[in-house]
């Protein structure tokens, strides 16, 4: 990614004034640059194939079609892009149908928003935030797959993770940086998000939905 | 030696007073049939009648009846029945003219002997003779032999042989024709045959029989009267006495000669006529012989002094009812009680000598009226004179053993004096003259002349007031004054004649209410008692005549029956008054005896004590009153005649000892005697007079009857059929498994619900006279008793044991002490015994009990239900409230990024104003707090988080977020699986996240650490939760601000937690809470 180039920013949320009042807060700040926002999925899938974004904040709750699955539509049309789920709580069970629909993370909506930039920055440097629930849930994941496609590495930091580490705490137990730990998650989402599109493929294929 | 040749004496004087009288018994009364070869009484009781048709079995109430059935073999093998013999054991042999026959008491049946298919020799079976020696052997006589069954072991009871006349052999049996055997006292076995009397002289162990021989010898006349021996018996003296088809032999060996002393031999008369057939012979226990002959009748013979036989004969009178009824006797026999059986060819005879048989004068000849004596008395001269209502007057001599001598003479009003037939009194003054009160009048004779077609005095009521009072006189008395009272139908008249011989009147009558006089004017009784008082029995009260000679004056004193009053007179009707020996006044009344009481010391006052003389005294009503030698009052009533003896003293059941009746079967003329119609001769006999003649009574010789006869049961019923031993009833049980007067013990079930006994008393004296009583214990309090019924019946008892008892009286009503008892157990139904009942109560615990277990169990369903309702609830409310809480964030949330966003765009807007700057960083920090503080909220309702694992994570996520942009190494510690299952409720989850958030943030503020740890422990039931720092610490006692601890501590309390703060300056800070958690484990 280039780090001089603005972020650019899409944001889905069908609360008007949080819709524009956010957008107006990331356009307004440097390195950021928020020049598509949609009210509703439909909208957005759309207009964001063909526009040129870096991270999408994609609501969960919305009109029509939920973020979830917009994400789930968006993903493979826009490989590149970092999803974020905009929630007001951390639903865990949502978070990780979001993920695995695509999501590289998610944000909560009444986070202070320099708190929410940062998450923005970090996730486009490749870092995805796991909760140890969430780290428990894809364990859970890969295991009702036939193989697990982790990497030993990535399988340690995820069973880490389970135990409850923080990042900081695999970094130091594996010698490695935290921001090397967030790589390694966030292909681990990638993973995930593969794997569960496979798993829904063969699900479709055994319920000979195609 | 003289040849003695007695002929018999007939209407011999006898010395009893009381004639031999034959009751007799016949077909019409139940016997199978009239001519009777046998008699026996076994050793229950029973009299056993065998006759040419049927064996007959009398209990003296009944005959049971017995005859030959061709398709039962435990029937009688004939019913031509020759003799009879009784076993000790209460088994009866009976001989028949097929065979010999055991009847066995146990079972009822016949056991054959000797019958035509049983016997191993040829010739007839007739069994003619039956006798038991001391061994036990039975000895049979028949028309071809002895038959010999001796007593064995095994399947048969008897080895039998014979023993037979055998040409060659001198000693052996004289001829094969046996008619009797006998064993005398000393063990000798006599056989009469037909050619002479044996002696058994063998060995009946080797059995090597040898006879010895007693023949007639026409030239000896010291030998036996005739061959043909039927009859043998023994007197005590050891005197046997033969009996032969001629003449009757006394043979006594012990006085060393042999010699036969003949009687009744009838040297001239062919065998059809000869006198001295004799069929029968038998020995009484006073040593009597009875004798019955062929056609001859019935002899008895004693030896009276003069050490020779003298002979009483009785025959059959077709005329005579009372005589015996034939002249063919066959068997002779005294039973247990003393009574005489005779049988003949005509029916069966009894004779009880203990039976009384009153003399009785004057009895109605067939087609003509009875005699109704109403008055007796004797004269002087030796006359007795009665008194006849609508006869006349009789007069008769009667002789020394109260026999009437000739032929009475007869007064009546067409030939003679007399004033009328109707005559009621008689008085034979001190003066020689006969008073004689009729219904019309008064006469007067002279007893020693008086000219019957004469005319007699006679006296009548006149204008005048020295007349009769009435003419019918009912009464006449002479008093010690020499007075001639004569009570009448209409007052009472005083006579004196005067020594030139006329009469003079003095009259008294009753005036209604006036007690001074004569209670009551028609006249009854009079008795004077031994200060001279006259007593006067009337119809309606008691007078006592005063008389005081001096001055001629007289007083009556009134005694009257007063309801209320128990020492007044018990009825106003008085029949009779007596003075005993003894000076006592005695009252005969119409409902009573009545004795009056004079208390010496208080002449004035009179009471009457009440007699009582039966148990139950209704009817009874006394008309005569006489009194025998030894105090004992005679009374003659309605219901025969009473003998009382006043002072006896006996207790309730004993009233039968003092008293004694005698009715019409004693020989009464009737049960009804008449008022006044009694008579004490100068030799003590008593005379009463009835309606149907008179009798005369011996005191000394009225018997009671003093034999104890045993009860036993004759019948046992279900629902009135009798019930057969050992054959099953209708309902298919076998109830009886032997005869019922042998069964000791019954067991019937509940479908026996209705059964009846009957049962007699083995006396033959008179069994109408005998009185039956009988309880069921514990069914009936007391006896019952019935009176001549012998039957009880008993529906619908309760099962249980019971045993019933039943007593009789003797003919003389004296209670035998040899009751008949019975044990009954009746058995429940099978829904009532003790098992059902077991099983009932059982059944009953077992439902109250599963009553109880389901009702349990429903309320447990209940609760659980409940619960799961309510807990059910409890989580839809939860989740409500997680619900409404989440939409209240949500709606929360939006508002709070709103503030969030337009706070950061306000702080964009101007320039950097510090104070703006800090006031809008704080609106910030607090929104921030309150969005945290929000989500806390609704992570605390989410019921799905209520695992201690659910709050550590919590903490550790709220403690990386805290410390992640920090220098601070933040950890989590502890986690173990096994949180997972430990439920933290939603306070508890509150105040620890809170606890522990403050203290994460106190670490970040002011500990300036680089290490912090959140750690979990569990040790036994309580939760270690610590957070510490290797920060800088603090002093905890110094009172701090703003490091919340006191707060900590609150919550702490709020969770029942302990909440320990560790800390030093320099040392870093622990902050441990200890929380209990139940069940852990």
């Amino acid at each position: 990614m280039n780090e001089n180039l603005p972020i650019q920013v899409a944001i889905v949320e069908d609360e008007d004034e949080i819709r524009q009042t956010l957008a107006l807060i990331i356009d307004g700040t440097n390195g950021f640059s928020c020049k598509h926002t949609f009210s509703d999925c439909e909208s957005a899938l759309k207009i964001l194939p063909e526009a040129f974004v870096n991270v999408v904040l994609m609501d969960i709750n919305l009109p029509g079609m939920s973020g979830i699955e917009g994400v789930k539509q968006l993903k493979p049309v826009l490989p590149e892009v970092d999803f974020m789920m905009l929630t007001i709580n951390k639903e865990d069970e949502v978070i990780f149908d979001a993920i695995s629909a695509g999501a590289s993370g998610y944000l909560v909506k009444d986070t202070p928003p320099a708190d929410l930039l940062r998450a923005i920055t970090e996730v486009t440097q490749g870092g995805a935030p796991m909760s140890t629930y969430i780290a428990r849930r894809v364990v859970q994941s890969f295991h009702r797959t036939a193989a697990s496609p982790l990497t030993e590495r990535e399988t340690e930091i995820l069973r880490l993770l389970c135990d409850g580490l923080n990042y900081k705490t695999i970094a130091g137990q594996l010698f490695i940086s935290a921001n090397t730990v967030r790589v390694h998650i966030k292909n681990i989402y990638e993973k995930l998000h593969v794997s569960s599109r496979a798993q829904a493929v063969s699900t479709a294929i055994n319920k000979k939905l195609i | 030696m003289l040849l003695w040749c007695l002929a018999y004496i007939s209407a011999w004087s006898s010395l009893v007073a009381q004639p031999v009288t034959f009751e007799r018994i016949s077909a019409e009364n139940g016997l199978s049939s009239d001519r009777i070869n046998a008699l026996v009484q076994d050793s229950s009781g029973f009299l056993w009648i065998g006759t040419a048709s049927g064996l007959n079995r009398y209990d003296g109430r009944s005959f049971t009846k017995w005859f030959h059935d061709g398709t039962d073999t435990t029937s009688l093998s004939s019913h031509n029945i020759l003799s009879l013999h009784s076993g000790s054991a209460g088994e009866v042999w009976v001989g028949t003219d097929d065979g010999l026959n055991c009847y066995d008491p146990q079972n009822g049946n016949f056991r054959r002997y000797l019958n035509q298919p049983d016997t191993n020799i040829i010739g007839t079976h007739q069994i003619l003779c039956i006798a038991i020696d001391h061994r036990q052997n039975i000895w049979c006589g028949t028309y071809n032999g002895i038959y010999l069954l001796k007593p064995k072991t095994g399947t048969t009871p008897y080895a039998i042989q014979t023993i037979q006349h055998h040409k060659n052999e001198k000693t052996s049996l004289a001829d094969n024709l046996v008619w009797t055997i006998f064993e005398d006292h000393q063990k000798n076995i006599w056989v009469g045959t037909k050619k002479g009397l044996d002696l058994y002289e063998g060995d009946l162990d080797r059995d090597l029989h040898r006879f010895r021989h007693f023949k007639n010898n026409p030239a000896d006349t010291r030998s036996i009267s005739h061959n043909r021996v039927w009859n043998i018996q023994e007197t005590t003296d050891g005197t046997l006495w033969v009996g032969t088809a001629s003449g009757l032999n006394y043979f006594n060996r012990e006085k060393g000669n042999i010699l036969f002393r003949k009687y009744l031999y009838d040297e001239s008369a062919n065998r059809k006529n000869n006198y001295g057939q004799i069929y029968a012979l038998h020995v009484n226990p006073q040593q009597d012989l009875w004798i019955g002959t062929h056609q001859h009748g019935l002899y008895r013979a004693r030896f009276e002094t003069g050490n020779d036989l003298t002979f009483q004969q009785f025959t059959s009178h077709a005329m005579i009812d009372n005589s015996l009824s034939g002249n063919i006797i066959k068997e002779i026999m005294t039973d247990e009680a003393g009574i005489l059986w005779v049988g003949t060819n005509n029916g069966l005879n009894k004779y009880d000598p203990n039976a009384n048989r009153f003399i009785h004068h004057l009895k109605p000849e067939t087609g003509s009226t009875s005699y109704k004596v109403r008055a007796i008395c004797t004269d002087r001269f030796g006359y007795t004179w009665i008194g006849l209502n609508g006869g006349g007057l009789f007069r008769v001599k009667i002789g020394n053993d109260q026999e009437i001598i000739g032929k009475p003479d007869v007064f009546t009003e067409k030939n003679s004096g007399l004033s009328s037939n109707g005559v009621f009194s008689l008085l034979a003054d001190s003066k020689g003259y006969l008073w004689i009160g009729t219904y019309k009048g008064l006469n007067r004779i002279q007893l020693n002349s008086f000219d019957q077609t004469g005319k007699w005095d006679t006296y009548l009521p006149g204008n005048s007031a020295n007349s009769l009072v009435s003419r019918y006189i009912f009464t006449l008395l002479e008093d010690s004054y020499g007075f001639i009272w004569a009570g009448t139908y209409g007052g009472l008249s005083r006579i004196r004649v005067s020594p030139k011989g006329s009469l003079r009147f003095r009259n008294f009558t009753s005036q209604a209410g006036d007690l001074s006089r004569l209670i009551n004017s028609t006249t009854y009784c009079m008795v004077e008692d031994q200060w001279q008082n006259l007593w006067i029995g009337t119809f309606g009260g008691l007078s006592k005549y005063s008389y005081s000679p001096e001055a001629d004056t007289f007083a009556f004193t009134s005694f009257y029956q007063q309801k209320g009053s128990p020492n007044s007179l018990r009825n106003n009707r008085i029949f009779d008054l007596h003075r005993d020996n003894r000076d006592r006044i005695w009252v005969a009344t119409s409902t009573g005896l009545d004795e009056i009481v004079i208390n010496e010391e208080k002449p004035g006052k009179i009471r009457f004590r009440h007699h009582r003389l039966s148990k139950k005294q209704e009817g009874l009503s006394i008309s005569s009153i006489l009194e025998d030698g030894i105090g004992r009052l005679w009374l003659g009533t309605n219901q025969g005649i009473y003998r009382y003896l006043p002072d006896c003293r006996g207790g309730e059941g004993q009233i039968n000892t003092c008293i004694k009746v005698f009715d019409k079967s004693d020989g009464l003329q009737s049960d009804v005697f008449k008022r006044g119609a009694r008579f004490k001769s100068l030799s003590g006999h008593l005379y009463f007079g009835g309606t149907n003649g008179f009798n005369i009574i011996d005191p000394q010789l009225a018997y009671s009857d003093t034999y104890e006869p045993p009860v036993v049961f004759t019948a046992f019923r279900l629902f009135n059929e009798p019930v057969k031993a050992g054959m099953p009833t209708k309902l298919g049980r076998t109830v009886l498994q032997h005869p019922v007067d042998r069964t000791k013990k019954l067991r019937l079930t509940y479908h026996d619900n209705v059964f009846s006994f009957e049962f007699a008393a083995l006396g033959f004296s008179k069994p109408h006279k005998v009185q039956y009583a009988y309880r069921m214990d514990p069914f009936d309090k007391d006896w019952i008793y019935t009176g001549n019924l012998a039957q009880a019946t008993y529906t619908n008892l309760d099962p249980g044991q019971y045993t019933f008892s039943v007593k009789a009286t003797n003919s003389s009503g004296t209670w035998s002490a040899k009751t008949a008892q019975m044990e009954i157990e009746i058995l429940p139904p099978p829904w009532a015994t003790w098992w059902a009942y077991s099983f009932y109560s059982l059944a009953a615990a077992g439902f109250i009990i599963s009553i109880i277990w389901l009702r349990e169990r429903r309320q447990k369903q209940q609760l659980l239900a409940a619960a799961k309702i309510e807990k059910a609830r409890h989580e839809e409310r939860e989740q409500i409230r997680k619900k409404n809480a989440a939409d209240f964030h949500d709606e929360l949330g939006h508002k709070l990024t709103k503030i969030n966003l337009f706070a950061e765009m306000a702080s964009r807007q101007t320039d950097p104003d510090l104070q703006l700057k800090a006031y809008l960083a704080k609106i910030k920090s607090n929104t921030a707090a309150l969005s945290e503080g929000m989500r806390d909220f609704i992570w605390v309702l989410d019921p799905e988080k209520d695992s201690l694992e659910n709050t550590l994570m919590r903490l550790k996520e709220f403690g990386d977020q805290l410390f992640e942009l920090t220098a601070v190494n933040y950890r989590v510690t502890g986690l173990s699986g096994r949180f997972q299952q430990i439920q933290l409720d939603l306070d508890k989850r509150k105040q620890v996240l809170l606890i522990f958030k403050e203290a994460m943030n106190n670490c970040l503020k002011y500990a300036k650490c680089s290490t912090a740890t959140l750690s979990a422990e569990v040790s036994g039931e309580t939760l270690h939760i610590v957070f510490n720092d290797d920060g800088k610490g603090f002093d905890p006692n110094r009172p701090t601000q703003g490091y919340g601890v006191k707060n900590m501590q609150e919550r702490a309390k709020k969770i029942n937690a302990t909440l320990h703060l560790n800390s030093e300056p320099g040392t870093g800070t622990a902050v441990e809470l200890s929380l209990t958690i139940p069940h852990l484990h």
